[in-house]
């Protein structure tokens, strides 16, 4: 990663992590639209899940399946060709979607621990994506996404199955240096013609709310965005929920450390909300 | 028995421009009344006023009397004073899909009860998502969730729970869940577990068999769950909506307390609204709100499959008379069996073809209901399946909109069976005679549905209180037609060709199409003089130009027999030779031809051998005639002995067959004169058929057999002893050419009626014919006395032949 890719609001590299899942396919959708519309380098990265491969190993391991219950052996070979045909399928996804839109891309296998490997590849990306949740079914924020909220790079885009990415965009903001780093990156991104933010203003009193929005007036100076201001004083991951759906808001900025909100308050923004969320990491924690 | 021969006056009859009180057809008004067709003007009055079953028209007469105008003039002035029938239309049948509901209201009421349908989806798009964003709605919706949610993540979390106590790890695949040994949040590693004591690996593997089991009845109450979930959602959104639906529904029902089909649609409409609100929702809204109300994603997609799906609820407008205030008169002019009758559209849907009540698309005879229609009766029998189409149509007295595989039985798809419609119009068929006789003939149905017979006549009489009539005709097509108007010359001369165009002086032509083609290229040549009226040379130039446009033919056989070959004399004498004249038509041109007809005669058994005949080249009628001939010829000759002689009659240098009867006084000249070997002069031509006892009969053509020999002599110089031998009683349909009138002033060229063939041969061969004495014997020195002569010649020869042979027996 260069310096010059660490410019405020720049995304120069996309890492989108497909497994092959509905919601992995949601994210590839949405890297291949940022990579276009930002210009940039996108790469796939498929994990080979170090711990798959040693349950495989183990004796007399079983899959219980969803749909029809019955159990079935687990053995190796099953392992290893389920695993080549998740990655076979994600390579193809990749290669169609970036030829049809003329992207320059690349693809990584990685053998080894989801959490580690994601982790890994976000210290090379300037935008890491992936789906909510891997090939569970149920609705919660799965754990690999939960804690990459505790831990990763710069900006973690993390959305569900069956979402696209929309060109309206909210921000989430209070006062830090995050805030701040967020409305760039919110800035940033590919925007409806009419060039609007709506940015929610947390802040714990009307002049809170009304100096921040007067810095930010300051700062839209000779950028010319169509600004709308939303206050709240109650950090609550439902009330952002509610405002951004209210908005129809296509995309969700976050500053990944925000007044009032610990990681189980993001992980429960991620559980209730339908748009895609980016989170920011605070300029510190993106410069490894 | 001397014939005079005809005056120029009775070549062609003029008409006299003085006799019209105008100057240019601009004077007169427009004429209102039909001309020259009383019996079918009769027919249509009648045919139109009666209104029971059957009693629809067939308007039959040649092409271009203006059939269709004068039918359609009637059909529009008897609907002027009817009112606008219903409007019909089709809904959706929500409990038999396949089957459409038909209903009908009062004209105008079909636009308003489909545009208060429109309105109604369009509120319920409003109203229904805006139901299920109510705060109402969310939290009872939340609270419904939340409850399966919180039940499925604790079964979930009591079973991640039980593994973390065991120290298990649950992993996921795109197939099912895995549990495994756990150390360090990582699966432990095969070879670790390799040094796991055998009770120890034991342990583990019971372990993982005990959760397998609490997890395999954990999935198995999970599809009991989301459809308690997915019920307990529909009964909160049928609670939600009844109210709100059944109030906009409701106000709708008032509106048409009278129509009791609509109030059952509109029941039915509520009830589906109800169940089935997540058609209401797009795309947006659906998702995820649609899906975690339980509904189906798949079925939800963008605004258009979301029309696509609300179209159900709409009202497909058949028919729609809200701009009539009178009976409809329809003009089906592709008259296919779906253009008539209706047809059910399909359209492509994932890869399918597939229809419903929407795409039912309605007929004429639909359009017409109510009022009246006209097809042409030709275009009708040319299309599959059409005329049957229409006569079910008209015996069952309603349209059943099918497709005419189904009619047939003949396709098993599936598709719908709209309910049929009560027909009631009133059609008229326009069509040929022939076409009429045919259909009477062979179709049994016919006579049953088609009562009325309206029979145009193809001209009119041609007296002087009609010619005021029929010049305001000529004036009112024309200016219909944006022509110039005529001068009264002009119109005088368009008379005079109308009675040519019937050949009969004293008829009209009632075929104005080829009429008013004349005025209109007349118009062309006024304009391009400059003239502001068309004159009565614009005509004249008109019907030359025409002619010449189509003699080229004409043109071509003359030129062949000035070039002698083909052969034809025009002065001199021949016996057993003369020249008849025949009749061509190509297209529409019709001209007279000059054959050379001979006959030879020998001593024989009686019998006159037609050559034509003997070949196939002769016709029935023709064949008729020469018979007649034999008949005539024993009848006066040979009394009761038998007819001593054969004779051969052949038409020269015909190639292509000869029927008719008309060469038949021709051919007898040419049979007395071989007989009374008495020449006759070849300066003459002859038309007309003989009857047995030599009466000459009319025939057709006259008028272009004369001109056709008058053109063959005038091509090679008048002698003043020119002429044609016509029946008498074709003297009435002489409309000559100026050219062969002022021969017949100037004495170049004659035409004699004739009565009688005695007549005909005294003038072909210069001798009388002679009246039989009362001692059986013709006069001397006349045609009759030297062919009895010849014949009793002959007869001796034939008794001594016959005696010879018998002796050599």
């Amino acid at each position: 990663v260069t310096e010059d890719s660490r410019e405020r609001g720049k995304i120069r590299r996309i890492v989108v992590a497909i497994d092959a899942s509905r919601h992995s396919l949601a994210g590839l959708e949405a890297a291949v639209d940022l990579a276009r519309q930002l210009d940039a380098d996108l790469t796939g990265l498929f994990i080979e899940d170090i711990n798959l491969l040693r349950l495989a190993e183990i004796p007399n391991s079983y899959q219980v399946g969803r749909l029809s219950l019955a159990r079935k052996r687990l053995s190796q070979d099953e392992v290893r060709r389920q695993l080549s045909t998740q990655r076979s399928w994600a390579y193809k996804a990749l290669e169609s979607l970036c030829h049809r839109h003329g992207l320059r891309w690349s693809f990584q296998v990685q053998r080894g621990s989801i959490l580690a490997e994601i982790t890994r590849a976000t210290d090379e990306a300037d935008l890491t994506i992936l789906g909510k949740s891997g090939w569970s079914d149920t609705r919660l924020v799965g754990s690999t996404a939960k804690a990459l909220l505790a831990d990763s790079g710069r900006l973690t885009l993390i959305l569900r199955e069956g979402v696209r990415l929309g060109r309206s965009v909210m921000a989430l903001l209070d006062n830090s240096d995050a805030s701040w780093e967020a409305l760039e990156i919110a800035s940033a991104l590919p925007l409806a013609d009419e060039r609007k933010l709506v940015l929610m203003l947390l802040a714990d009193s009307r002049q809170s709310a009304t100096a921040m929005e007067r810095e930010i007036r300051s700062w839209n100076q000779g950028r010319g965005f169509d600004l709308t201001y939303l206050w709240t004083q109650e950090p609550h991951p439902l009330i952002v929920c509610s405002i951004a759906r209210t908005e129809s808001s296509g995309i969700l900025v976050i500053p990944r450390e925000i007044q009032g909100f610990s990681d189980d308050d993001l992980a429960e923004v991620l559980n209730q909300i339908t748009c895609p969320v980016l989170f920011v990491g605070s300029p510190a924690q993106a410069v490894h | 028995m001397a014939v005079e021969p005809l005056k120029p006056e009775q070549l062609y009859n003029s008409c006299d421009p003085a006799q019209f009180d105008f100057d240019t057809t601009a004077d007169l008004p427009e004429l209102q009344e039909i001309l020259g067709q009383p019996r079918a003007v009769e027919a249509l009055r009648f045919g139109i006023g009666i209104r029971q079953r059957g009693y629809n028209i067939f308007a039959l007469g040649p092409e271009g009397i203006g059939k269709h105008t004068i039918v359609e003039r009637f059909f529009r002035e008897q609907a002027q004073s009817e009112p606008s029938p219903s409007d019909w239309c089709y809904v959706n049948n929500f409990r038999q899909s396949f089957r459409p509901k038909v209903i009908q209201l009062t004209h105008g009421e079909g636009i308003k009860f489909s545009k208060d349908m429109d309105r109604l989806i369009e509120e319920l798009s409003s109203v229904i998502p805006s139901a299920f964003q109510s705060d109402e709605y969310r939290a009872r919706k939340q609270v419904i969730e939340s409850e399966f949610k919180e039940r499925q993540d604790q079964a979930f979390e009591s079973i991640q729970k039980e593994a973390r106590d065991r120290s298990l790890m649950v992993l996921r695949t795109p197939e099912g869940l895995i549990f495994a040994p756990e150390r360090d949040g990582q699966v432990l590693p095969p070879e670790d577990f390799q040094k796991l004591t055998e009770a120890e690996r034991q342990k583990i593997e019971e372990d993982i068999e005990a959760l397998q089991t609490i997890l395999q009845a954990a999935l198995e109450e999970l599809p009991d769950w989301q459809r308690e979930l997915r019920s307990r959602l529909r009964d909160l959104n049928r609670e939600i909506l009844s109210f709100s639906v059944g109030r906009l529904v409701e106000t709708l029902r008032q509106g048409y307390a009278g129509y009791p089909e609509i109030l059952q649609f509109l029941d039915d409409v509520q009830f589906d609204v109800v169940e089935n609100s997540r058609d209401f929702l797009d795309a947006a809204e659906s998702d995820p709100e649609a899906r975690s109300a339980g509904l189906d994603v798949l079925q939800v997609g963008s605004q258009s499959g979301r029309d696509e799906r609300l179209r159900r609820y709409r009202v497909n407008l058949l028919v729609d008379h809200s701009q009539n205030s009178h009976a409809p008169v329809i003009y089906e002019d592709n008259p296919t069996y779906q253009k008539l009758i209706g047809r059910v559209e399909q359209t492509a849907r994932l890869g399918a073809l597939v229809t419903d009540f929407s795409l039912i698309k309605a007929g004429s005879l639909l359009q017409a209901n109510g009022g009246y229609i006209l097809i042409e009766a030709r275009d009708l029998l040319n299309q599959p399946y059409a005329w049957e189409g229409l006569k079910r149509s008209l015996q069952s007295g309603q349209v059943k909109i099918e497709t005419p595989g189904q009619m047939l039985n003949s396709i098993t798809t599936i598709s719908l069976e709209p309910e049929p419609i009560p027909l009631d119009v009133k059609v008229a068929l326009i069509g040929d005679r022939l076409l009429y006789y045919l259909l009477a003939q062979y179709d049994p149905d016919f006579k049953e549905l088609f009562k009325i017979e309206a029979d145009f006549d193809e001209e009119m009489d041609r007296q002087t209180d009609i010619l005021q009539d029929y010049a305001q005709l000529i004036g009112t097509i024309a200016h219909q037609n944006g022509l110039l108007p005529l001068s009264r010359t002009a119109v005088a001369r368009v008379i005079e060709h109308s009675s040519r165009m019937v050949s009969d002086s004293q008829k009209l032509s009632a075929s104005m199409d080829t009429l008013i083609d004349v005025v209109r290229e007349a118009h062309h040549w006024a304009e391009t003089a400059g003239d502001s009226t068309i004159q009565a040379e614009h005509i004249e130039k008109a019907i030359n130009a025409q002619i010449y446009r189509s003699n080229r033919l004409q043109e071509r056989m003359q030129e062949e027999i000035l070039r002698e070959t083909i052969l034809i004399d025009t002065q001199g004498e021949k016996v057993g030779q003369i020249n008849g004249l025949s009749v061509l038509q190509l297209g529409n041109t019709l001209f007279g031809k000059p054959s050379r007809i001979s006959a030879q005669v020998r001593a024989g058994k009686g019998k006159v051998i037609d050559v034509e005949r003997e070949v196939e080249l002769g016709g029935p009628l023709h064949t008729k005639g020469v018979l007649i001939l034999s008949s005539f010829l024993g009848a006066r000759y040979a009394g009761n002995l038998p007819l001593s002689l054969n004779a051969s009659l052949v038409f020269e240098q015909s190639y292509g067959g000869v029927d008719g009867d008309s060469a038949s006084s021709a051919e007898l000249y040419a049979l007395l004169s071989a007989i009374s070997s008495v020449p006759i002069q070849q300066s003459f031509a002859v038309t007309g058929s003989v009857n047995q006892h030599g009466e000459v009969q009319a025939i057709g053509g006259v008028n272009e057999k004369i001109e056709g020999f008058f053109d063959l002599c005038s091509a090679r110089g008048l002698s003043g002893k020119q002429g044609v031998l016509i029946p008498a009683s074709n003297v009435k349909h002489l409309m000559l050419s100026e050219r062969v009138v002022e021969a017949v002033r100037s004495g170049e060229f004659t035409i004699y009626p004739i009565e009688h063939v005695d007549e005909g041969i005294e003038i072909l061969t210069g001798l009388p014919v002679g009246n039989l004495g009362q001692d059986g014997i013709y006069p001397e020195r006349t045609i009759n006395r030297l062919a009895q002569d010849r014949l009793n010649r002959m007869s001796a020869h034939r008794n001594w032949a016959d005696e010879d042979s018998e002796d050599m027996e």
